[in-house]
């Protein structure tokens, strides 16, 4: 042991290194800690553990962090803490501590590292199982720690056994199905500030065990009488165990008991030299045993008892700490008040249920303890010590929870110290008519404190029982839910933090795209690049010479993200038949085609465009973002509708790069990187794919255009993907070609009227809507949501159609996503009805103007119609027309 | 198709971390890979194997090889013309190796229903091993990494970090990782961050 020194309240101390905080205060004369969150009376510590409802903390030391127990810290050199007034505060500044998870599979999970865990530990061990230990605790041994008494040196050999692994301060915090804990391990709080600043603070371990052993142990629990609160008033455990350590606050002492545990305490206060007044027992009459020993031991010492009397009330000084208590004789009229200083109260043992409950284990109650117990097991749970009702040789409580007090009484006499909740709010909840104590729970407020009611939740169910003359198990079940105790959100987010919070897929170019500053565009996981502004370029100006370099010289693009489905066997074109709206099955070898895929609804799903390699081999291109869900939809109609048809899928999304050469100069560039290749339009015409050497690296060549204009897709092995594109910028330096980026292709789509799926569409339009008819196969049996077609609704009046929406002011780029509404309405105060939404809107290079598309109420028929758009601070006016801008006969795309 | 690595670009550059006696991560580049797709009942199944000249595990998860495929040392390379042949489906194979698996397939390609599609770039290999590379991986993954429930020669798909790839744990303390390309840069950032503990 060392010394250290530690703040609190802006007062420095000092301690012993490692003992907790809460013992370090009282040996240094704190009482009073803490004021009660919304009644201001003075606090001071109640227990010894998490179960401490009083005496909590806001630590500003190392990662800081908010209204932790006292008796739950460990003293290390430096420690700064706050007493918290029931608010817990986080510190400004960034927590730049590492948190982790960690994932472990193990034969058996012990909870709880007393003497019934370690021997189940040693059990499960002597079998040959993997064993891991978890124990909340620095130490390993429960009770016996705090009793200063030996752990068994034979059990906690275990620990150090091969197939054993013991984790102490590492709290289970939930329990789940078949076996799957979840626990956070304190890994530095507990060490010198200097400690490897790589080691997390916190670890997060997920495990999954074949077996679980529930030893969580047991907390003691209070009664409820006249100012039970007061600094002074400790549970008899804790009590003991404080003053047992070197607290030499007390002189005297008042200990009152339903059980055993008082006479036990009280003789462990007597040894440390406490003048131990009485001890007050409910119980007028005790079995043969307890009377031999624990009466007798009392009795020996000389110490007072007083049988079947309780304490009712207790008296301050003016400090607030406490100075004497009145005891009663519930069934005579014995009235006495001593003097004492320390007040131990031994209510009776709360075993931990928490972990059993979390599975829906129920607990009984045993009116031998007066303890809500567990006994348990199965193949995948037990529970073994306390929590099964192993309490020892004599142990024998009296259920019972308090005396019955006058309304005065009720109102300082407290259920739940942590929300101030006294037993006259209980009282009034029972009064209204409430029985169950999620009810009770709820209209108090008991329970619901950062203890989550580890001791007032016996308490309550109790109370009830006692007012309505029911044994606790009656009223119902104890029932409480993970967390066991409050976890930073730092230590749940572990690693997933900044840039590891989600993948950022980048594709083979990607270096170059940073490296020439492209902001990045997320397209799902995506990074894509945006634009590639000069120097001192806005994004505005960038796009509009993008755009204007494609429609006059050449662009490159890079399009590696799409979707990619390798397509083989030889019933691979009926498939494609069923799967698009349109026709594949008759599509030559060497061709493309466009496709429009709907779900069975109708409405559009995705869209590509699909090649046929080889009479049995083709090659469907999706959208970025569909990729992974088209894939998942055609497998599941192969597999589930259509197991006969003869194809197999495979991704090829990123096996392969595509570099696309977009605009009237790109022939010139295709010829100059593939100089083997015939490029002219009569042997390489649109939708047509050759195979051909680019820049020394096989690739396929596809002349598909998403702009209209000229356009070659260069498709290689992915790891040549930059390769290619640094040659095309090389090769096409004189010809002014061009990178774009997304805003740049999605302008230029926009300007041809080309959808974007999930940008045009929102899973409500069929192909009809977005004026694709031609693209629904009339000489088809049957494809994927052909029968929707002859819905009522698919054809009803007032669909939103695809149209496009020129503003009179072609200078005003009119917001995504704005309403619109009709012309004839442009002056009429809200409320409106709109007639449709913009779904793409851009300023345009081709057109020296803005456009947009948008989605609109038998917008098909209503071209020419003037509208109207809302906005905040003005109201747009424009009309409706065409949904291509660009090119409508289709002269570019040839050169 | 043999790989021109002086054009080309792996997604991870070769990179290298940490220390063989507690753990060692690094990319092996352009490892060739293929996805290949047939009935386990089909004549197509037995001509594959033949051609191959190892046995296809119909049992998903496992693995069959003639070949190497780790490198314990930087030194010793693996053999030529072997393949290893990762069972993720039950019509469903990953081969890899350093044969020319396209080579031996093509015949079976011709003669009947399967599908062999060339993966390689679609994928690159991370191959992690030492003592401590089971602790760096159950920081992600899920699955049971014990060897009596992951032995040698046992594969599994899954998500590590967010990133979806198989894993193949080819001999003791070896883990060869086949995440996407796409992912690659996010995975390794992911796996030498968990390593720090470790080195």
């Amino acid at each position: 042991m060392s010394t250290v020194n530690f703040t609190f309240d802006g007062k420095q101390y000092t301690g012993e290194k490692g003992e907790s905080l809460a013992s370090a205060l009282l040996r240094n004369g704190v009482l009073h800690f803490t004021d009660s969150s919304y009644k201001d009376r003075p606090r001071g510590v109640m227990g010894l553990w998490v179960e401490e409802t009083n005496a909590l903390v806001n630590v500003d030391s190392g990662a800081g962090e908010p209204l932790k127990p006292a008796t739950t810290i460990e003293l290390v050199e430096g420690l700064v803490v706050r007493s918290a007034q029931g608010v817990g505060d986080l510190p400004d500044t960034r927590d730049n501590s590492r948190y982790d998870k960690a994932n472990r599979h193990v034969d058996v999970l012990v909870v709880g590292a007393g003497t019934a865990g370690l021997a189940a530990a040693k059990k499960f061990s002597d079998q040959g199982k993997s064993v891991i230990v978890m124990d909340d605790k620095p130490t390993a041994g429960g009770h016996l720690v705090y009793l200063g008494q030996p752990v068994p040196a034979e059990l906690l050999a275990v620990l150090d056994r091969e197939n054993v692994t013991y984790l102490p301060r590492t709290t289970v915090q939930g329990l789940y199905d078949q076996g799957y804990s979840v626990a956070t391990e304190r890994r530095t709080d507990h060490l010198d500030a200097n400690v490897h600043t790589e080691m997390s603070r916190i670890r997060t371990w997920h495990i999954r065990a074949e077996h679980t052993v529930l030893a969580t142990g047991a907390f003691q629990r209070h009664l409820v009488f006249a100012n039970n609160d007061r600094p002074g008033i400790m549970l008899s455990h804790a009590a003991a165990t404080y003053v047992s350590n070197g607290v030499s606050l007390f002189k005297s002492a008042v200990v009152v008991t339903v059980d055993n545990q008082g006479y036990r305490d009280a003789i462990r206060l007597h040894n440390a030299g406490v003048h131990v007044a009485a001890v007050v027992d409910i119980r007028k009459k005790v079995s043969k045993s307890s009377k031999k020993s624990s009466r007798k031991a009392i009795e020996d010492l000389g110490i007072r008892l007083i049988k079947g009397a309780t304490v009712i009330d207790t008296q301050a000084n003016l400090d607030g700490l406490l100075s004497s208590v009145t005891i009663v004789d519930p069934k005579s009229d014995l009235r006495e008040t001593i003097k004492t200083d320390l007040l131990a109260v031994s209510g009776g043992w709360t075993p931990v249920v928490h972990l059993a409950t979390f599975i829906g284990i129920k607990p009984t109650w045993s009116e031998k303890r007066a303890a809500f117990i567990v006994k348990h097991n199965d193949s995948l749970t037990s529970t073994a010590g306390m929590l099964a009702g192993d309490f020892g040789d004599d142990d024998e409580a009296e259920t019972f929870f308090g005396p019955n007090l006058s309304s005065e009484q009720a109102l300082v006499a407290f259920v739940d110290f942590q929300r101030d909740a006294t037993y006259r709010d209980f009282k009034r909840a029972i009064d209204a008519g409430m029985r169950s104590i999620e009810h009770v729970k709820r209209y108090t407020a008991i329970g619901t404190a950062h203890d989550q009611g580890k001791t007032s939740g016996t308490v309550t169910m109790g109370l009830i029982g006692q007012a309505i003359a029911k044994a606790p198990d009656e009223i119902g079940s104890l029932t409480f839910r993970p967390p066991y105790i409050s976890i930073p959100f730092a230590a749940l987010a572990g690693r997933d933090r900044g840039l590891l919070s989600d993948p950022e897929r980048t594709t083979p170019i990607h270096a170059w795209h940073l490296a020439n500053g492209a902001p990045m565009e997320d397209v799902g996981q995506w990074k894509r690049p945006w634009y590639f502004p000069k120097a001192g370029e806005t994004m505005h100006a960038a796009v509009l010479r993008e755009c204007a370099a494609v429609r006059e010289d050449v662009g490159v693009m890079d399009a590696s993200t799409l979707g990619k489905i390798d397509i083989q066997g030889k019933d691979a074109g009926e498939f494609l038949d069923l799967i698009y709206t349109n026709m594949f099955s008759t599509l030559k070898v060497g061709m493309s085609r466009y496709g429009l895929m709907c779900g069975i609804d109708g409405m559009v799903f995705d869209d590509g465009v699909t090649t046929r390699i080889s009479e049995n081999h083709w090659l469907m291109t999706t959208t970025t973002g569909g990729a992974a869900k088209v894939l998942d939809w055609l497998e599941e109609w192969l597999q589930t509708e259509w197991p006969h048809l003869e194809v197999y899928c495979t991704s090829v999304t990123e096996q392969i790069s595509t570099v696309a050469i977009v605009g009237p100069k790109s022939r010139e560039l295709m010829k100059r990187l593939a100089p083997t290749l015939d490029v002219s339009n009569e042997a390489f015409a649109f939708m047509e794919n050759k195979h051909a050497d680019v820049a020394g690296v096989p690739a396929r060549i596809a002349r598909i255009s998403f702009s209209g204009e000229l356009a070659y897709e260069i498709n290689v092995p992915a790891i040549y993907g930059l390769h290619i594109w640094e040659s095309v910028m090389s090769q096409g330096a004189d010809l002014n070609v061009t990178p774009y980026g997304t805003e740049t292709m999605h302008v230029l789509r926009a300007e041809k009227g080309f959808v974007i799926v999930g940008q045009e569409t929102d899973g409500t339009q069929t192909p009809d809507d977005l004026d694709m008819n031609w693209i629904v196969s009339k000489k088809k049996d049957d494809f994927i949501g052909k029968r929707s077609f002859s819905r009522a609704d698919t054809a009803r009046d007032g669909r939103h159609q695809l149209v496009g929406i020129l503003s009179d002011d072609g200078s005003y780029v009119i917001p995504e996503g704005a309403y619109i509404v009709a012309g004839s309405d442009a002056a009429t105060p809200p409320p409106v009805k709109h007639i449709g939404y913009i779904t793409s809107s851009y300023d345009s290079a081709a057109l020296g103007r803005s456009f947009a598309l948008a989605l609109v109420a038998n917008g098909l028929a209503r071209k020419g119609e003037k509208v109207a758009i809302p906005m905040a601070d003005r109201v747009v006016t424009g009309v409706i027309t065409d949904s291509v801008f660009v090119d409508k006969e289709n002269t570019r795309r040839d050169g | 198709m043999m790989v021109n690595i002086e054009i080309a670009n792996s997604p991870l550059g070769g990179v290298k971390h940490g220390d063989a006696a507690k753990v060692f991560m690094h990319e092996v580049p352009f490892t060739p890979g293929f996805d290949l797709r047939v009935d386990p009942d089909s004549n197509g199944f037995l001509a594959a194997v033949a051609a191959l000249g190892v046995v296809l595990p119909t049992t998903v998860g496992r693995v069959s090889r003639n070949n190497a495929d780790c490198i314990v040392t930087e030194d010793e390379l693996p053999a030529a013309g072997g393949v290893s042949a990762l069972c993720l489906g039950p019509d469903w194979w990953y081969l890899t190796g350093t044969a020319d698996i396209q080579a031996l397939l093509k015949p079976v390609q011709e003669a009947h229903h399967i599908s062999l599609v060339d993966v390689s770039s679609q994928r690159t290999k991370i191959e992690i091993y030492g003592p401590s590379a089971k602790d760096v991986l159950a920081h992600y993954w899920e699955q049971d990494l014990r060897d009596e429930h992951f032995p040698i020669d046992a594969c599994s798909q899954g998500v590590l970090a967010k990133a979806p790839l198989i894993m193949w744990h080819c001999c003791e303390n070896c883990y060869l990782l086949f995440p996407r390309a796409s992912f690659a840069k996010h995975l390794w950032t992911a796996l030498t961050d968990a390593s720090v503990e470790y080195l």
